[in-house]
Parts: C-alpha cells; structure tokens; sequence
C-alpha cells in the first residue's frame, strides 16, 4: 500500500478563515464527544451513526448573531467533525489532520496533547478522505490534492451540491417531513427516511437554540436598530421552525439555515426562489427597497466570512425561471450590492441569453467595470443546449443548470458533479518524452504502459499517439477513482441533509449516493492544456515540418531547462501560439480537448454514470501543479505556472482581444462541464470604450463563446501592489475560478495573473 | 502621377506593411482593423510610429524577443484580407470595419485601392487615417472610395509646418478643400503637440487657416509618449523625451480659443 501523507494541504485556501468562537478547551470536548460517538456508533447504521455525530456538532457550533447581522446562521467548524466539502471542514466523518496537529501543537498541557494524538490515531483509520486515499493512491501515478509530483491527483469530495431551495421553501419542514412520513408508511424501517426526520429535528434545535439566544440578548440594552434585527430573526427563526417561509426574510433565513446543516457552499439561483418573497414585501409595504438592501449586504457578509476560497456561488438569470420578473428585480439589487460590497465572495453569477433586460446587462458591466470582478458571465444561448448533450438532459432540465466552485456545472437540486480528479496534461506529455519517466523528479510515472524512446518517432502522428496511450491510461486511472470516490463516500455517510433537498432521495428513499441522487454526474479538472497544445504543435513544426531539430533535441534542451539552449528556445517561443486566431495551431488544441474530453465522458459512461465531464476551470493549481512541472516543448520553464484554464500563456497571445475570444470559442461546448475564460482590461478601455466593449462581448458570444471572467484594473496597479502590498489591501482579482485580494495570493499566482495580457494600456 | 484603376491590380500585387492591429478601437467607428502601410512623405518630429516612415523593411530591435526584427513585410491584398476577415462579425455588430493607416496609406496608391476594393465586396467598411500629402489626383481618387476619412492637419504656418514636418503645406491645403467638399464623411483631427502647436494662439492661427477653407469642426488629438521606445528601437534621436503627454483637460483652454473664432472641437481620449 502507497505511503498516504494524510496531513498535507487539501484545498486552496487563500481567504482565512475567521477565529473560532469557542475556546480551545471547549473545542477539545466537543472533538472528543464527536470521536466517542463515532467509535460508538460504528455497529449503527451509517445514517443512525451520522445523526448520532452531527448531533454532537449541533446547534452547538453555531456561532452567536454578529450585532450587524440580520440573519442567524454562523457556523464554525473544527478539525474533526462532518460536512462535505474540504472548503469547511471536511468529507463525510471528517479529521483535518494539519489543522488538528497545529491545534494540539497550541494546547499548553501535555494530557491535552495526548487527548489529540489519540484522536489523531483514530480517524487516520476512519477519516473518510484517509480511507479513500488509502484505497486509491498510487506511489507514483495518482496522489493526493494536492499533491503536484503525480500527474492525476484524486480526493473524495461532495463539492458543488446545489440544494432545491425551491422545493424546500415551498414545502417548509412540516412539509417534508409529513412527506418522509408518508414514505415511511411503505417503509417504516428505511434508515435514510428515518434519519431525514431526525435531521429536522436537529434542525428545530438549532432554531430553538438562537431562540434562545435572541431572548438573552434582548434582555439588555441594546441600540433600537440591532433591537429590530434580532426582533425580526426572532420572528422568521419562530415561523420557519415549523412552517413554510411567507417573508423575504424567512425565505432567505430559511435556505441559509439549511445550507449551513447540509455543508453547501454554493446558493443556487437564489434570485428565482426568493425573488418573489422580495416583490411580495414590497408590494405590500412589509418592507421597503433600504430594508431589502440591506438583507443583502448582510447576507453577502454572511457568505464571504465563510471563506471558503473558491465557492459561494449565487446565481441569477437565465432560461427555466419560474419567476423571471420577480428574478430580474432581484437581480438588480443583487448586483448593485455585489458592486457595493466588493467580496470575493459571494461568487456572484449571472447567467444571460437573448431575453435579459438591457437594464441587467448594462448594471452587470458597471459592477465589472467597478473592479468587483463579478458578476461572472454565463452565456444560456450556448450552456443550454450544451449541457443537454453533456450531461444528457432534456432542455428543461439543462435550463437548470448552475455553476458551481470554479465553474463546474451541476443541475440545481438533481445532480451531483464534484471534481475528485485533476489531471495534468502537461505533465503527461513530459513523460511521454521521456519514456515514463518524469523529468522533474526521475521517477517513472508511466505505470504499466510501455513507451519508446523519443528517437524512435517518424512523423508527428506517431509521436501524438503514443502521447495518446498515456493519455487514456490517466483517463482510466481518472474515471475509476472518480468512481470510486463515491463508493467510499457512500459506505460512510448519507449525508443525511443534503440528501434531504436532492431529487429524488426522498422518492427513492435513498441518500445520494445511494442511488438516491437522479443524475450522478462528476468532473475531472484538466491542466495545462494549453501548454500541451502549444507544445505540440512546435514539435509537429520545428521536428516534423521544418525539420529543424530532432524530437531528441528539444527534448534534451528542454530536460536541461533550455539553459545553454537559448537559441532553440527562441524558436520554441517563436512558433505560432493559441491565443492568436491561428487555424493550425487552434485546430490541434482543439483536437487535443476533444480527444481528452470525449474520452473522459465515455469512461465515466462506461462505468455507469450519468455524466462525467472535464472542467477547464482550474483555480490556482496551474501554477501549484506548473511548479513540480518539467520545463515544456512549448517554451515554457521548469516550474512555472502553467496556462490557465483554456486561456493562452500569459504572454503568448499577441494579437488582441478578438483574436484571442476567436482562439477561445472554437471548443465546443458540448463536450465540457464547465470552462471558464478570464479577460483583463484596463478601467479606460473597459469604461471608456463601454459600446466598443460591449460589441466585443455580444460578437464573442454569438460566436459561441459560453463564459467570461473580466478583470479590470489600470496598468501598472498589480505591479505596484506587489512592492507595496500594504496599499492594496481590497484589490481584487479574478485569478481564475475564483476571485481573490490580490496581495493575499502566492507570488507566483500573483505573477501568472499579472502575466495575462491587459488590454487597454 | 497615374493611378492604376484597382480592378487593374494585379492580385500578385503586394504592399509594404508594417503592422496589422485588431482591435483597433481609436481608428474610426467601431471595432476595427487597423492596416498601417509603410512609407510617409511626412517626417513629424513627434511621430509615435517611426518605424513606419521609412519606404523598405527595415530592421529594428524588438525587446519583447530580444532580438532585432525586421520591419515591413510586403503583403498581397489577399493576405491582408485574410487577417481583416477574421474580426467581420466584431465589425458588424459595433459598426466597425478595416482602418487604412500608415505611415501615409495612399504612398501606396494602387495597393490602397484594390484593399478597399477588396474590403467592400467583402461589405467592409473602409476607414482612411492620412496626413493629407498626396498627389491631388491620387488623394481625390481614393477619397471617393473610402466610407470615412480622417485628416490630420498639423500646423496652419507655412514655414513652421516646413520645420516640424519637412512637408510643405499648401498641398496639404488643397486636399483638404477637396475632402471638405466631397461626399465622403470625414473628419479634420489636430494632434497638438507641447512647444509645435499647443498654445492658444496657435488655436487661433489653426481657427483662421480652417474657416478659410470652410472647415468649421476639428477633433484634437493630445500628445502621447506611445512612441517613445521605438526611437531607441530604432537607433534615431527622439527631441520629445521630455515632453509630457497631455490630457484631455490640457486641451480646454485651446478648445476654447477655437470655439471663440468659428470652429467646434472635440477631445479625443
């Protein structure tokens, strides 16, 4: 069995988190009664054990309300606990050993200490992520994430899930679970049914909890504003307790609530099912736009102080709204506090098609044209019929598709899509040179497939299908342990919540990976694709066509990191570059994509999922991976970032930003989960030159362009933010998939972003 | 001088170029592709694309690569269009098209045409950038194509546009009076340079040459230091190092100047 390092880094984690409220001491017991009722409850059910432990965490975790705050909901997380993203916390039955041993390392006396090690000991055998690690990794083909030796890195993870807040705002928890009961009628020993009554048991306990809470609270003397909130958090926490949400407020405190307990990061279309709370309120004078407004801000706050990096998607517009008008006067308030704000969370979304009103459109430019970097763009006209081929889908039901994380597609409420494999395309291809060995570090990562050596290729073909073979080796590799990452994860929790507000858990009496969840879909994050593409397209023009050197040549220059190579380097450099509207090159990196894309889907077909996609969306692992990355044929150094998601190498796209959006939309959509492009302007192009611009995008679109991320910010300002980082402390960023104070980032991510062409200097 | 009907144009044919700029957004309407031909009768002190004066290739350093590069490619119409026909959506939808630039475009008469020609069968609009130093005959003939024209005039004394120019001005005069009689829309733009042309009373002078010859509306373009590293690129002194690039809000007062004696201006940003 390969040596598992179960402490390393497991996710990108750029925003820190807040402190946690309660002292050390206390976090200690409640570590320790969740680890006692673990090992208590492992001859249980997996649902009666899970309910067991979230009942350990809950509502004791749930931090006070915040004076400024007009939502309850804050929620802390330990090391040892349950959730289902590494975001917060971690997967299933969870131990966050780095964090845990950096906890120990803090306690001062030495009985304490031992209390952790003991609890360190046993979750590196229950730790749900660990089992699977164990199960899965390889030494030298697929390591953890993020682990960047290994060219396929997989985890277990539930990221992305996107509940039906539609349905639970309609049905309330009387609701659902007057229709658990009515299943349990057929089923009275179904232990998931049972289990989603008791999770709404532990739901009314967390609102008795902060009932509570309000009551002391209001007993002392406090300033007539935060009196009022906490009167109005009062009022929804009493009617949403039982019955259904009938305000703006409890409809927004209501899905807040629940997505807290089910561990989700990202918000859904939250402008479709509470859109109509807020036009009723209006209408009716209960609250007036201020008090609406301020809902948001609170809310955003809310999300952002979650940090979780990369997710707190909220989504608005698009085809397959219930409540388009209602949506619309959602949105517009959405963005101008998004504009207002100025969070890199929430990750604010606007889905568009032909029928947004110009007032939405021209709203959702200014807040780019602010340097807010959102909302970030999805175009319906191309995702639509898209993710009906993707995932397989009729329109109605890919009408419902959202984004979630870095840019993965899920269908809200009925599909699971989470990312458990990373692949590094570049990182193949250095192999594939190199007769299975990675020239990084010398190990052989080939595994059993047998290579030649690079002297032996005749024609460019030869060489791309030898590349190929690797290449479907990972992708087996990929699409089994993306597999089975769901077969862990199933055999050791029921993630009860979530299950509870996914179709069709509650039908088929059965949590979501259960057989539970009606599409199960997933993804496979692919890296460095445009290097590869780049790369081989200079072997196919520089071996093959001109003849100028041998494979062999640029191989050994590329292995010595092009130092005493320089001149062949230039000429590397000197080959035409994706990014250029250039056919011959756009046409292999085209051909590249399709050739991964198609394989990866028909494997995870083979293997009986409903869909399984990759996702060009990296966050920064193109630059984490790019620095355990042999220098490439492409021209690019030893450990350097890689490109990121599809977009060129910084630097590498020389003929503007048409020709650039021309390179991007040539892939199809079709055969992706989700690709995200990132473009950078400078305020006075962006701002200025707002009709040009706007042409710019509206062409890229119709063109087939699905998605743009826009940066805006003046020549010179990152630069400069690099010397003097304290003068910058709110400049955000699209990094890729995610958007981030810049001077809170890695020098190296923070140099890739800066790499990326701006236009408008 | 006879100018060649462009249907005579042989597709062979090839015109030095030395840049080709997508994206072009200050070059007329729209979004646009900027041509920039190589070869100009003007030498202005100032000019921001030296490296486009000169009639053959011509080598220059290119920092991005390290190494030097030769300027100038001779191009077919053909070759051109290729490029200009990437972006025809872009074009449609923002009203844009190809921008003819130069250098001076029309040193390049035939090649010019038949570019236009070409454009237009394509439905591409053709926006031209001149310095207005043309052959009557030749300047007249390709006015008539164009959609839109932009005209520079730089200085309204004779003997100071000699200076700062090494043109003479009269027949730059007489071109103008042509286009601002013609059908073809167009527009008279004044780069205002620190120490040539900027002070109010050099407003003045401009607003009498103008009205003159019925010019009653001009666009002032302010003096940018975007050419400034070409100089050294090139190996050629440069009498603008330190001359500041000037914003729109220098301009007010000799906005003002101009609007007092009859003609309306306009800042560019």
């Amino acid at each position: 069995m390969p040596k598992v390092d179960v402490a390393g880094a497991q996710n990108v984690e750029v925003s820190k988190k807040l402190p946690i409220e309660k002292t050390p001491a206390e976090q200690l017991e409640l570590m320790e009664a969740y680890t006692r009722v673990h090992s208590e409850s492992l001859p249980l059910s997996k649902e009666e054990r899970e309910i067991n432990c979230l009942r350990v965490l809950y509502p004791s975790l749930f931090r006070s309300i915040e004076a400024t705050d007009w939502f309850a909901g804050r929620l802390d997380f330990l090391p040892i606990g349950f959730g289902s993203v590494t975001s917060v916390g971690g997967v299933g039955h969870y131990c966050v050993f780095d964090k845990l041993k950096a906890f120990g390392e803090g306690l001062e006396s030495a009985d304490d200490r031992a209390r952790v090690d003991a609890m360190y000991d046993y979750w590196t055998e229950h730790d749900t992520k660990a089992i699977y690690c164990a199960e899965v990794l390889t030494d030298t083909t697929i390591g953890r994430f993020i682990a960047p030796d290994f060219p396929l890195m997989a985890t277990a993870r539930l990221s992305g899930v996107m509940l039906d807040y539609a349905t639970m705002l309609e049905l309330g928890a009387d609701g659902m679970d007057s229709r658990l009961r009515t299943r349990l009628a057929d089923e009275p020993d179904n232990q998931f049914l049972l289990a989603g009554r008791a999770a709404l048991d532990i739901y009314r306990s967390v609102i008795d909890s902060y009932l509570e809470k309000i009551a002391g609270a209001l007993t002392a003397d406090l300033a007539e504003d935060h009196r009022g909130r906490l009167e109005t958090i009062a009022a929804s926490l009493r009617q949403i307790r039982d019955g259904k949400a009938q305000t703006f407020h409890q409809a927004i405190q209501q899905a807040w609530l629940f997505a807290l307990l089910a561990g989700c990061i990202n918000y859904g279309r939250l402008d479709d099912y509470v859109g109509p709370y807020l036009v009723a309120d209006l209408k009716a004078g209960r609250i007036d736009e201020q008090e609406a407004h301020d809902y948001l801000v609170s809310l955003w706050t809310m999300i952002e102080n979650r940090r979780t990096t990369v997710n707190g998607r909220i989504i608005v517009g698009g085809y397959g709204r219930r409540n388009p008008e209602a949506g619309d006067e959602f949105a517009k308030l959405a963005l101008q506090v998004t504009a207002e704000c100025k969070y890199v969370e929430p990750q604010f979304t606007l889905r568009f098609n032909k029928t947004t009103p110009t007032e939405i459109w021209d709203a959702a430019l200014d807040c780019l044209g602010s340097g807010a970097t959102f909302p970030t763009l999805y175009n319906d006209e191309v995702n639509v019929p898209a993710v009906m081929y993707a995932m397989r889908v009729d329109r109605e039901t890919a009408e419902q598709y959202v984004p979630f994380g870095c840019g993965e597609f899920v269908i809200q409420g009925q599909s699971i899509g989470t990312p458990n494999v990373l692949i590094n395309l570049l990182k193949i291809l250095t192999i594939t040179l190199n007769g299975g060995i990675d020239p990084m570090d010398g190990v052989h990562r080939a595994g059993s497939v047998k290579l030649k050596d690079v002297s032996e290729f005749r024609s460019f073909e030869e060489f791309y299908d030898q590349y190929k073979v690797l290449l479907d080796h990972f992708l087996d590799l990929g699409a089994d342990a993306q597999y089975h990452s769901y077969d862990v994860m199933n055999r050791e929790a029921s993630f009860v919540f979530g299950s509870l507000w996914m179709d069709d858990c509650v039908a088929r009496g059965r949590s979501m990976l259960d057989g539970g969840i009606r599409y199960l879909g997933g993804t496979n994050e692919t890296y460095g694709n445009i290097n590869t593409s780049d790369a081989l397209y200079a072997i196919k023009k520089l071996v093959f066509t001109d003849r100028k050197y041998t494979l062999a040549q640029l191989n050994e220059a590329a292995c010595a990191d092009f130092v005493g190579y320089e001149a062949l380097r230039e000429d590397l450099l000197a080959c035409d570059k994706y990014g250029n509207d250039l056919d011959d090159v756009d046409e292999l990196a085209n051909d590249l994509y399709e050739y991964v894309a198609k394989g990866n889907r028909q494997r995870g077909l083979t293997r009986g999922m409903d869909y399984y996609l990759i996702v060009i969306s990296n966050n920064q692992t193109n630059t984490e991976w790019g620095r355990r990355t042999a220098a490439s044929v492409d021209g690019r150094s030893r450990g350097k970032f890689m490109n990121p998601a599809n977009n060129p190498q910084g630097g590498a796209d020389r003929s503007g930003p048409t020709a650039m959006l021309n390179s991007l939309s040539r892939f199809r959509a079709r055969y992706h989960g989700g690709s995200v492009q990132n473009i950078k302007f400078t305020p006075r192009m962006f701002n200025h030159q707002r009709p040009k611009v706007k042409s710019l995008f509206d062409t890229y679109f119709d063109r087939g362009g699905c998605q743009l991320m826009v940066t805006v910010v003046d020549p010179g300002i990152l630069e400069d933010a690099q010397l003097h980082p304290e003068k910058y402390p709110n400049l955000i960023v699209r990094v890729s998939g995610f958007s981030a104070i810049f001077v809170n980032l890695d020098k190296d991510v923070q140099d890739e972003v800066i790499s990326r062409e701006l236009y408008g200097r | 001088m006879t100018v060649s009907r462009a249907a005579e144009a042989s597709p062979e044919e090839k015109g030095l170029v030395f840049d080709i700029q997508r994206f072009s957004i200050h070059d007329g309407p729209g979004i646009r592709t900027c041509v920039f031909l190589k070869g100009c009768p003007l030498r202005c002190a100032w000019c921001s694309n030296p490296e486009s004066q000169g009639r053959q290739p011509e080598l220059m350093w290119d920092r991005r690569s390290g190494r030097s590069t030769t300027v100038g490619d001779w191009m077919t119409v053909d070759e051109v269009m290729a490029v200009v026909l990437r972006d025809k959506d872009y074009y449609e939808h923002s009203g844009g098209g190809m921008t003819l630039s130069g250098g001076e475009f029309m040193i390049q008469p035939e090649f010019s045409l038949a570019l236009i020609e070409a454009a237009h069968r394509q439905q591409i609009t053709v926006v031209g950038e001149t310095s207005g130093l043309a052959q009557p005959a030749v300047f007249s003939s390709i006015v008539d194509q164009l959609d839109f024209v932009m005209m520079d005039v730089k200085h309204y004394d004779p003997m100071r546009h000699v200076e700062v120019t090494r043109a003479r001005l009269p027949l730059i005069l007489q071109n103008a009076a042509y286009l601002e009689n013609s059908r073809t829309p167009h527009v008279f733009r004044i780069p205002v340079i620190p120490g040539v042309n900027d002070t109010p009373d050099d407003a003045e002078g401009f607003a009498e040459m103008l009205t003159e010859y019925g010019i009653t509306a001009v666009e002032l373009v302010p003096f940018h230091q975007y050419g400034k590293g070409k100089y050294a690129d090139l190996d050629r002194p440069y009498g603008f190092e330190d001359s500041p690039s000037l914003t729109p809000e220098d301009l007010t007062e000799f906005r003002s100047r101009l609007e007092s004696h009859g003609v309306t201006a306009s800042i560019s940003d």
